[in-house]
């Protein structure tokens, strides 16, 4: 069979996999707080609600984009990251399948050690993490190949490559983006010697330049279009926050965490890919093959570091993705995993179940909600969901669904939802007038209820309700409230 | 192949009558026998021999009488203007009557001779000698006119669509008009609206321009190098003896002091001399240079042509009088200051052999031996590294036609003739001739050897050097598309593509980038009050994205051009890519007063003019 055509039922049967797994984890409220706000933002933007500004500096910038692109050209209520998430994995697991032949791994070996890099632990967890960590995962492969390439060459479209990898991991997470950050202490040992030799630091520039000049067309064009931009930097420091908090600290708080959460990275990598480890420890002498494995994982490592040290990129456990990736490179590239087939096999299934392990190291929040789910206990997020499910067929819904995502989530997407971002929504914090068919609001004494514009504006809304509106939905969280001349009209 | 027995006899003579030396003798033996050529070519491309001693010589080897053209020319009511490329090519040629009998002069007397010479002129004839260069001169001198203005207006003549000699056609003026006339209407009746559709144009032109040329590099940039490596190797495996004989035609124009080096630069070419055909082709008004190349004892190998005076005087009419006189199977032009790889006519040999019967030419690499000079050589070099090592491979693999660079192109001679080569009214004639190649079914490969040049280290030079190219891209867009659809028919929806983009770009991108700088400026400054109305909220993205993203990737394109050298000392030059965009601005306004009132006017480059051939000539006692 034709080598391309080979690897669509493999594709196609990821793709469908992750939509599965998808639904199931929204259903259960699995999904990261991350995904739950792009996918609302994309809904929202696809729906026409957002000025085209706000979406062009909105960050992390390419899931961003595509998710709603997706949204745009898909039809009703199509559950756009779930299909870009979907989308990505099945064409890394279709790529990892095709290089494996490649590599001379048989069709069902190929197939298995495919399967085995895209249903990794980690990767099941950028699953649930949403598109930006799938993103983030499909140029991570992209770059260290890039690397792989460059240690080999270093001519022109080989830099390209590596420079082009890094800007476009800067602009898929903020993960992505302290990786490429952090890469640049490393990126003259992934380059021949001879070139390093010539000019190390100008071989450097070539590398970094569409990063730090992506990045300052992203600021340029912020500022032309205030958007959420750079926002997105102080947000996450929130998010490391609870990552902190609810990680096992070996060695101590404050700056002892930065180390903590290296030593933590350094080892849920090394449970997560042992094949890296072995084989790279074979070909220990043969520095071409070592130099872009030892960049990759020194940048994830360093990655993870920096974003604890300054606060800004989030909590790093999106990085532990990095471990699958850099096995299947290792498979394709290192010609021992090549020759060695049942070896290769036996070392991806290990790092299968060191990879449980990993995860549950780096990212005990969301091994938390999985908790949460398996055990069926209700939480805020189920309850948003469920009264976004109950609002599905309401048009005209006046919800605060930037701080309630899970809501428009459960809806099925942004059509007749009052956003903060739409007049309705302006003219009741205005006027203090709400004039809209439906309102939905979440208990002020929840997290999420604390936060809710409509509640700070309306403090007795949730439980006295307002003047010609009546309660046709509620559950531990939400209530839904219905203008009574609406219901009426709707019975006559 | 062993000595003929002529040949071998010649020697004995030329030893007999202590011309040569035994051991030069041996010697041009065991050249000739390697190259596969006669004792006289091995001879004097050792510059061993007078030339005119040696023909005295063959001729009393034949027993026949020798005469000098110059003094005795030849009987002009003997001679057809249409034979002339045949005169030249066999070195046979009717001199005068005698009794009777026509006298057949000729620098190759033999079977071969006699009996093509009995086919063209009948049995009644007898032959006498003459040295080759007397025989190219007799030809020069009888043909001067009629071989003058063939090389002026052959193409126009015979394919007058494809000569820039009528700048703009009437259909091109009349659409011109109409798209002037619209554009007037719509400002009048509907101003910002036209300013819109206008705006949006040009955007997507921008955005088309630098994605392509990103594609191009990409591509270019991703040629395999065992592709190169494999050629490198065929061309150290080629016989000598198998190799062609080879034209060189290198065009120089008050250019005395460039001689000695360019003559060095030819002797190191990895080919046999006594297989090169060299002719400097010089203008009958130059005499400096005529006389500098008559006075330097060069090797029978260089042969002098001589252009006589008419309009317009420029290279490539030079090389189609030339031309004339080449006897090759490939043919190359060089630059007086140019220094080819010595390997590069070997790796030509070899690429042709192993490419698609229809390709026409090979261009070769070029790139500035001077880079280091100042900010403009650094600049300059970066912008001929991108174009030759990576945009050329990209056009070459997506197989859109390649306007050829300056220097450095290998022709098929046949193919080359056919299609009556060079345009004299073109000042970039090369890139004409490629696009011309890709017109006309042929195709353009490039080969991994690099011959290196001169850069203008001047700015004035620089900018007359450029402002000529850039009205040179602007007569081939002229041309080329008189006949859009035929254009597109012959080169394919990409390669038409890549004309638009790479001719039209080029040349769109000099005249307009100001404008929007200008715009841009005025946008900062007057906070985007009066200027909004033309650019909606999606326009400005778009700009503002062709604004970023293209700055981005032409200087990410110009930084990745020097890595493939290792020159990566020049990297941080990128940066200051802007201020080589304005120059490049100011040319292509330059251009465009010149293509109005003067089009054909040749902008020479003065060369020797950096401290690297300052010191050359220091060390051979030139100087410009």
């Amino acid at each position: 069979m034709n080598r391309a055509l080979a690897t669509v039922p493999l594709t196609v049967l990821v793709f469908i996999a992750v939509l599965v797994l998808v639904a199931v984890a929204v259903r259960n409220g699995v999904i990261g707080d991350d995904a739950l706000r792009l996918w609302a933002g994309a809904s929202t933007a696809a729906d026409g609600q957002f000025p085209i500004g706000r979406i062009v500096a909105a960050y992390p910038t390419l899931p961003f984009l595509s998710t709603t692109l997706i949204a745009w050209f898909t039809p009703g209520d199509a559950p756009a990251p779930a299909l870009v998430t979907a989308g990505l994995l099945a064409l890394i697991a279709g790529f990892c399948f095709h290089s494996f032949r490649k590599a001379g791994f048989s069709d069902i070996r190929a197939g298995a050690a495919s399967l085995l890099v895209a249903f990794h632990p980690a990767l099941l967890r950028a699953i649930v993490a949403g598109p930006a960590d799938m993103f983030l995962a499909a140029f991570l492969l992209v770059f260290c190949l890039a690397l792989y390439d460059l240690r080999a060459r270093s001519g022109t479209s080989e830099v390209m490559g590596v420079g082009l990898a890094l800007m476009a991991l800067a602009f898929s997470h903020p993960m992505g983006a302290a990786f490429a950050f952090a890469s640049v202490l490393f990126l003259a040992f992934a380059v021949r010697p001879f070139l390093v030799a010539n000019s190390a630091l100008n071989v450097v520039v070539a590398l970094i330049f569409p990063t730090l000049f992506a990045i300052s067309a992203f600021s340029y064009v912020s500022w032309v279009f205030p958007g959420d931009g750079w926002t997105f930097f102080a947000a996450p420091t929130q998010s490391l926050s609870r990552w902190a908090a609810s990680e096992s600290h070996l060695l101590g708080d404050g700056a002892l965490l930065s180390l903590d959460t290296s030593l933590v990275m350094a080892v849920a990598l090394a449970l997560s890919a042992p094949i890296a480890v072995v084989m790279l420890v074979i070909v220990h002498r043969r520095r071409p093959l070592i130099m872009p494995a030892a960049v990759f994982i020194a940048s994830a490592i360093a990655a993870a570091l920096i974003s604890v040290v300054s606060g800004f990129f989030g909590d790093p456990s999106a990085i532990i993705v990095a471990a699958p990736i850099l096995a299947a490179v290792v498979v394709m590239r290192v010609p021992l995993a090549c020759e060695h087939r049942v070896l290769a096999t036996a070392l991806l299934m290990l790092g299968w179940f060191g990879g449980l392990a990993g995860v549950i190291m780096v990212d005990p929040l969301t091994v938390n909600r999985l908790r949460t789910a398996v055990e069926r206990q209700s939480g805020e997020r189920v309850d948003a969901l469920a009264a976004g499910g109950a609002a599905a067929r309401d048009d005209g819904v006046l919800a605060d669904v930037v701080n309630a995502p899970a809501f428009l989530l459960g809806r099925g997407g942004a059509r007749g939802i009052f956003g903060p971002a739409s007049e309705p929504f302006a003219l009741a914090m205005l006027f203090d007038r709400i004039d809209t068919p439906f309102i939905a609001v979440p208990d002020p004494h929840s997290n999420t209820g604390a936060q809710d514009r409509l509640n700070r504006a309306f403090p007795s809304l949730f439980s006295a309700g307002l003047h010609g509106y009546r309660v046709i939905y509620q559950n531990n969280t939400w209530r839904l409230f219905a203008r009574i001349a609406d219901i009426s009209s709707s019975k006559d | 192949m062993p000595l003929s027995p002529s040949d071998r006899a010649l020697g004995d003579l030329l030893v007999g009558r202590r011309i040569i030396t035994l051991p030069q003798l041996d010697e041009a033996i065991e050249l000739s026998e390697k190259w596969n050529v006669r004792l006289g070519d091995a001879l004097l491309s050792r510059n061993w021999i007078e030339p005119r001693r040696y023909f005295e010589t063959y001729a009393q080897n034949f027993d026949l009488p020798f005469v000098d053209l110059i003094r005795d020319p030849p009987d002009r009511a003997l001679l057809r203007a249409e034979e002339a490329d045949i005169y030249a090519n066999r070195l046979t040629m009717p001199w005068r009557r005698n009794e009777g009998r026509l006298l057949i002069a000729t620098a190759e007397p033999g079977p071969e001779t006699v009996l093509y010479a009995r086919r063209r002129w009948g049995a009644d004839i007898e032959f006498v000698v003459a040295s080759k260069f007397d025989i190219v001169f007799a030809v020069q001198t009888a043909f001067a006119e009629a071989l003058s203005r063939r090389a002026v207006f052959e193409l126009a003549e015979l394919d007058p669509k494809m000569s820039a000699r009528t700048v703009f056609t009437i259909p091109q003026m009349i659409v011109a008009y109409a798209l002037l006339s619209i554009v007037l209407a719509g400002l009048a009746l509907a101003p910002i609206k036209t300013l819109i559709a206008l705006n949006i144009a040009i955007s997507i032109f921008y955005l088309g321009n630098f994605v392509f040329k990103g594609i191009l590099v990409s591509i270019g940039g991703g040629r395999s190098a065992d592709i190169d490596e494999t050629i490198a190797v065929e061309a150290r495996a080629l016989r000598t003896e198998d190799l062609p004989v080879f034209t060189v035609l290198v065009p120089m124009f008050r250019e005395a002091a460039m001689l000695p080096q360019l003559a060095q630069a030819l002797r190191r070419l990895d080919y046999p001399l006594g297989k090169l055909d060299i002719k400097i082709v010089l203008e009958a008004s130059d005499r400096e240079t005529i006389e500098a190349a008559r006075s330097l004892g060069l090797e029978g190998v260089f042969e002098i042509i001589i252009v006589p005076p008419s309009q317009p005087q420029t290279k490539p009419k030079a090389c189609n009088f030339a031309l004339r006189f080449a006897r090759g199977e490939y043919l190359v032009v060089y630059d007086a200051e140019d220094r080819p790889d010595p390997d590069q006519l070997r790796k030509v040999v070899a690429t042709f052999r192993r490419s698609p019967p229809n390709t026409a030419c090979l261009q070769c690499r070029l790139n500035y031996y001077n880079a280091s000079e100042n900010w403009l050589t650094r600049m300059f070099t970066l912008d001929y590294a991108l174009w030759f090592d990576q945009v050329l491979p990209g056009l070459e693999r997506l197989g859109m036609p390649i306007p050829l660079g300056g220097t450095s192109n290998h022709f098929r001679i046949d193919v080359l003739r056919e299609l009556h080569a060079w345009d004299p009214f073109n000042v970039t004639e090369d890139a004409d001739l490629g696009i011309r190649i890709g017109q006309k079914g042929y195709r353009v490969g490039v080969v991994d050897s690099t011959t290196f040049e001169e850069a203008s280290c001047r700015t004035g030079q620089w900018l007359r050097q450029r402002s000529r190219w850039i009205k040179g891209y602007m007569q081939t867009l002229l041309v080329h598309t008189r006949r859009p659809l035929q254009l597109l028919r012959n080169t394919g929806p990409l390669g038409f593509l890549g004309f638009v983009f790479f001719i039209g770009g080029t040349v769109l991108a000099g005249l307009l980038n100001p404008l929007f700088w200008l715009f841009y400026a005025f946008w900062l400054v007057a906070s985007a009050v009066n200027i909004d109305v033309i650019f909606p909220q999606i326009l400005l993205l778009l700009c503002l994205f062709n604004l970023l993203a293209g700055n981005g990737a032409f200087t990410y394109l110009i930084m990745l051009a020097p890595i493939r050298r290792g020159w990566l000392d020049l990297i941080p030059f990128s940066f200051t890519l802007f201020g080589y965009w304005v120059l490049i601005s100011l040319a292509a306004y330059k251009a465009l007063w010149q293509l109005l009132r003067n089009p054909f006017f040749w902008e020479k480059t003065q060369h020797g003019m950096s401290r690297h051939a300052a010191a050359q000539f220091a060390e051979t006692g030139g100087g410009p």
